[in-house]
């Protein structure tokens, strides 16, 4: 049965930053233009009715995370608004969270947050001379320092301590892993995650030279070096999933295919589509066969549907290569959107194999060297 | 699982492990807690094809 991991609200479509790298507006797809700018009142009242017999049918926790675009371009007063209907509606095992570049945090988002236990994680690069490469505002100006006085506002707010349960990072090959580590870990996050840069197996990542280079492992791995010497470390998620895996040896993706949980995405205006990040595969990738909606369809039925079901399957992957390699466990083979290929579809191993074969292999050596299995 | 390890982190932060009475220095402030999370909870299949990646969750 499908389980509902996620619901990622797309509360605005459109952002006050220009990331060159943006999988949304820069790669595939422009759905993104057809939809309203942000999610009107009806759309969140529907959406909420909605949420609300999910989390009675599913009885399992899953988590409500405000997503765009940019989420906080709808404004203080209507984020709290929508906070407040949602946190009324749902019971208290449903999370809410919101994904922002963090410029427009200001004062009365951060008493929005406080008062409805919204979790805040910030997109930043790293240091100024990381980030300000790719995540320009719409004139072309930097936006850093707007970045880290959103975050300073979010953590002076009275009951704010411990929101910033993260910060997410996109990685720049020319940065320097380490300085981008420590600069992201002053800003006392809870965690810290890491993206790579999208790309599929017809369009490289940018600074990969080639399918079997390893630029991104590498990166990753000097990372993990400072990361396992650091005598007070900020958690990183995705190297500690790796890391979990490989010491438990119970990463087995193939057997887990149905207990995994499915991201649903709800648009501006109240459709549903598949994972967003399969935007940068083809133009509608993500979309599904039949326009389902929070205004007029169910979403139990919609979760129940064949449909519905078939796209949670295609989320693991099924090339065979991945199937049979030894690393594939702590590995997993790779989102989708990064095993695309025009002439066969998903049923690849990611773009970044190599890369990841690589740093695997360095998770190996610095378990063996401190004494744990792998 | 097959990690049999006990760890104590000290007060400098640094930890050790003793296997079956083998004193082994771990430094790593990293692994020695997820030692304990791989003990203490089952280990999630949620690495890199995780499909929530575009936000971070605690």
């Amino acid at each position: 049965m499908v389980r509902v991991g996620t619901v990622l609200v797309k509360l605005a479509s459109r952002c006050n930053l220009g990331c060159t790298y943006c999988y949304v507006y820069e790669m595939a797809d422009s759905g993104w233009s057809l939809q309203p700018k942000t999610m009107s009142a009806e759309t969140v009242r529907a959406l909420t009715r909605q949420l609300t017999v999910v989390a009675d049918w599913q009885r399992e926790p899953f988590e409500v995370i405000f997503h765009g675009g940019e989420p906080l371009l709808v404004g203080p007063a209507r984020f709290e608004s929508i906070c407040c209907e949602l946190r009324e509606a749902l019971p208290s095992r449903v999370g809410l969270g919101v994904q922002t570049n963090g410029v427009l945090l200001s004062e009365q988002i951060a008493a929005t947050c406080v008062r409805h236990g919204v979790s805040v994680s910030v997109s930043i690069d790293g240091p100024a001379s990381v980030h300000d490469r790719h995540r320009p505002d719409r004139r072309g100006r930097p936006s850093h320092a707007a970045v880290l006085a959103g975050i300073e506002r979010l953590q002076r707010s009275p009951g704010a301590q411990g929101l910033l349960a993260g910060v997410l990072a996109v990685i720049d090959l020319e940065s320097d892993p380490v300085e981008v580590y420590e600069f992201l870990k002053s800003l006392r996050p809870g965690g810290i995650d890491l993206l790579f840069r999208d790309g599929n197996r017809d369009v490289l990542p940018p600074g990969k030279s080639s399918i079997d280079s390893t630029e991104y492992g590498a990166w990753m791995a000097r990372l993990l070096d400072h990361y396992l010497t650091d005598m007070r470390p900020i958690p990183v998620r995705v190297l500690d999933e790796m890391l979990k895996l490989l010491m438990a040896r119970s990463g087995r993706f193939g057997d887990r295919k149905e207990a995994e949980d499915a991201i649903l995405i709800v648009e501006t205006d109240g459709t549903l589509s598949k994972n967003d990040t399969l935007k940068g595969a083809y133009e509608g990738a993500d979309r599904f066969n039949k326009t389902w909606s929070v205004h007029y369809d169910s979403l139990v039925e919609v979760l129940c549907s064949r449909e519905f079901e078939e796209y949670c399957i295609a989320q693991p992957p099924s090339s065979k290569a991945c199937l049979v390699c030894p690393d594939f466990g702590p590995c997993g083979g790779g989102t989708p959107a990064h095993r695309w290929a025009a002439d066969n579809g998903f049923d690849n191993p990611s773009v970044f194999c190599a890369d990841q074969r690589h740093l695997v292999a360095a998770m190996r050596r610095r378990l063996a060297l401190h004494g744990t299995a792998a | 699982m097959n990690v049999s390890l006990d760890v104590k982190t000290s007060e400098a932060g640094a930890a050790e492990t003793c296997d079956e009475g083998n004193s082994v220095a771990m430094d790593s402030v990293t692994l020695a807690r997820l030692m304990e999370e791989v003990r203490n909870s089952p280990v999630e299949p949620t690495a890199y094809n995780r499909t929530h990646n575009r936000h971070n969750r605690t």
